[in-house]
């Protein structure tokens, strides 16, 4: 079965025809050209898949495109852009939170979501939010740390704010890596 | 996946409409958190999947005086960040915090938690221990279940293939009820669990008034021994009816032998866990 679906991807708006089983990460890849989020497991279990839908990480692997009709999707290409890089991205390149970077995207959405809700994490918190996100280099006390120096560099970190939305919309429309 | 089609009823009469129309070639679909990775393993290959967790209102989190009321489609994460149920089910959020990962309980429903029936969920304990109960639709009109009918064996409720969970009631506890879930993975903490106990007291003064004490992923059904809790009613605590009511536990469990641990290896680390459990239960009720 086919579906009419709106998707707004890191700010732009796209109409289009999605099958009943394609999965969000399928559209991400294969329709929009978006290569941030990866496939790895294919399990929900090690969040190198992790895409933003209303501001919440999800795994795209497992989250059918029908479903993500009508809702905000948040990709890495969208959080931030050179330039312009999110805290997060700002903390992971200074503290080399990463070695092969295929977690990475997964990493630092789910650090952005994990600061908007709570700014100013303890180091447990870090850990058991983001500990379905796999760094199979074992990055991890980077990670962290990097997670604990974006915290004081958010934007009115004193308080939790609303969902995250897209930072990276261009004037014309066209998000990064389209 | 084998390619399906995804029904979006808009309301649940809808939804029980399809189900009925459709019988077993439908499975509902809540926030799909296993049921999509069933699909993509074909292990299942349903030819119509009806999709609950989007119909309005279905994940509306409520309570009057005497009962918390969480829609089937109210995610793992809602529930966790209620304000309502961290007031009134501390236990049950905490518990929440340890279910899965974050991605997962972003999507993951109650309805769809329940309706799994995997006798490796982290939830069931804790809601037969706080005696919920699940309200059914169907053909037949309105069903209410205790979760200890719901839960019939390995992935099976009582349900009947046209039913489904509109709501989970959770009674508002008894004052002074304390508790705790405590679980472990042999294996990675994202792990299901090797045992996971959910242990509530009452205390009345020094003596225990009240104990509830349910143990998950080592039977077919959640498993509760009344006659042990009896053990503890109306005494002090005292460590030799822990460890006796603990090794009524182990005796009674039932465990399939997996990665995660041999028959005799769950039986013991269950022993130790509602020991553990209790413990801490007596402590968060003033007990110890």
């Amino acid at each position: 079965m086919k579906h009419d679906v709106t998707l707004t991807v890191n700010g732009r708006v796209h109409r289009m025809v999605v099958e009943s089983h394609r999965t969000l990460l399928e559209v991400l890849r294969g329709e929009l050209k978006l290569f941030g989020a990866r496939e790895s497991c294919g399990m929900s279990l090690c969040g190198a898949c992790t895409t933003l839908v209303d501001g919440l990480p999800v795994s795209s692997c497992s989250y059918l495109a029908a479903r993500a009709n009508g809702r905000s999707i948040i990709t890495i290409e969208g959080l931030g852009r050179p330039g312009a890089l999110h805290p997060v991205q700002e903390a992971f390149l200074a503290h080399g939170a990463f070695q092969c970077s295929y977690c990475t995207p997964g990493m630092v959405l789910t650090a952005a979501c994990l600061l908007e809700e709570n700014p100013a994490p303890s180091v447990d918190e870090i850990k058991e939010y983001m500990a379905g996100n796999l760094c199979r280099c074992a990055s991890y006390g980077e990670i962290v740390e990097a997670v604990q120096a974006a915290a004081g560099q958010m934007p009115g970190a004193s308080a939790p704010r609303g969902p995250l939305r897209a930072g990276a919309v261009q004037e014309d429309g066209h998000g990064d890596g389209c | 996946m084998r390619p399906f089609d995804l029904l979006q009823p808009a309301t649940v009469d809808e939804a029980v409409a399809l189900l009925a129309q459709h019988g077993e070639d439908a499975r509902l679909l809540g926030g799909g958190a296993m049921l999509t990775i069933l699909l993509r393993q074909r292990l299942v290959a349903p030819r119509y999947l009806i999709n609950v967790a989007d119909i309005p209102g279905l994940n509306a989190i409520s309570s009057d005086h005497n009962t918390l009321r969480l829609g089937a489609a109210s995610t793992l994460r809602a529930i966790e960040r209620s304000d309502t149920i961290r007031a009134r089910c501390p236990v049950l959020a905490e518990a929440l915090r340890s279910v899965g990962n974050i991605r997962v309980r972003n999507v993951a429903t109650i309805g769809g938690h329940l309706a799994h029936a995997d006798v490796h969920l982290d939830l069931p304990p804790v809601l037969c221990a706080l005696g919920a109960s699940v309200v059914v639709l169907g053909r037949h009109g309105d069903r209410h279940f205790s979760l200890d009918e719901l839960f019939v064996g390995y992935y099976e409720t009582c349900l009947a293939p046209t039913e489904m969970i509109a709501a989970v009631d959770v009674p508002t506890p008894p004052p002074g009820l304390q508790g705790v879930y405590l679980k472990y993975c042999s294996l990675s903490p994202n792990d299901w669990p090797t045992v996971g106990v959910a242990a509530f007291l009452r205390a009345d003064g020094e003596r225990i008034a009240e104990a509830r004490i349910v143990v998950g992923s080592v039977s077919p059904r959640p498993l509760r021994l009344t006659e042990a809790e009896d053990l503890l009613r109306g005494e002090r605590l005292n460590s030799g009816a822990v460890a006796e009511v603990a090794r009524r536990y182990g005796r009674a469990a039932d465990p399939l032998p997996d990665i995660r641990g041999s028959e005799d290896y769950k039986r013991r680390v269950t022993e130790v866990y509602v020991r553990r459990a209790v413990e801490a239960a007596a402590t968060r009720a003033g007990l110890a």
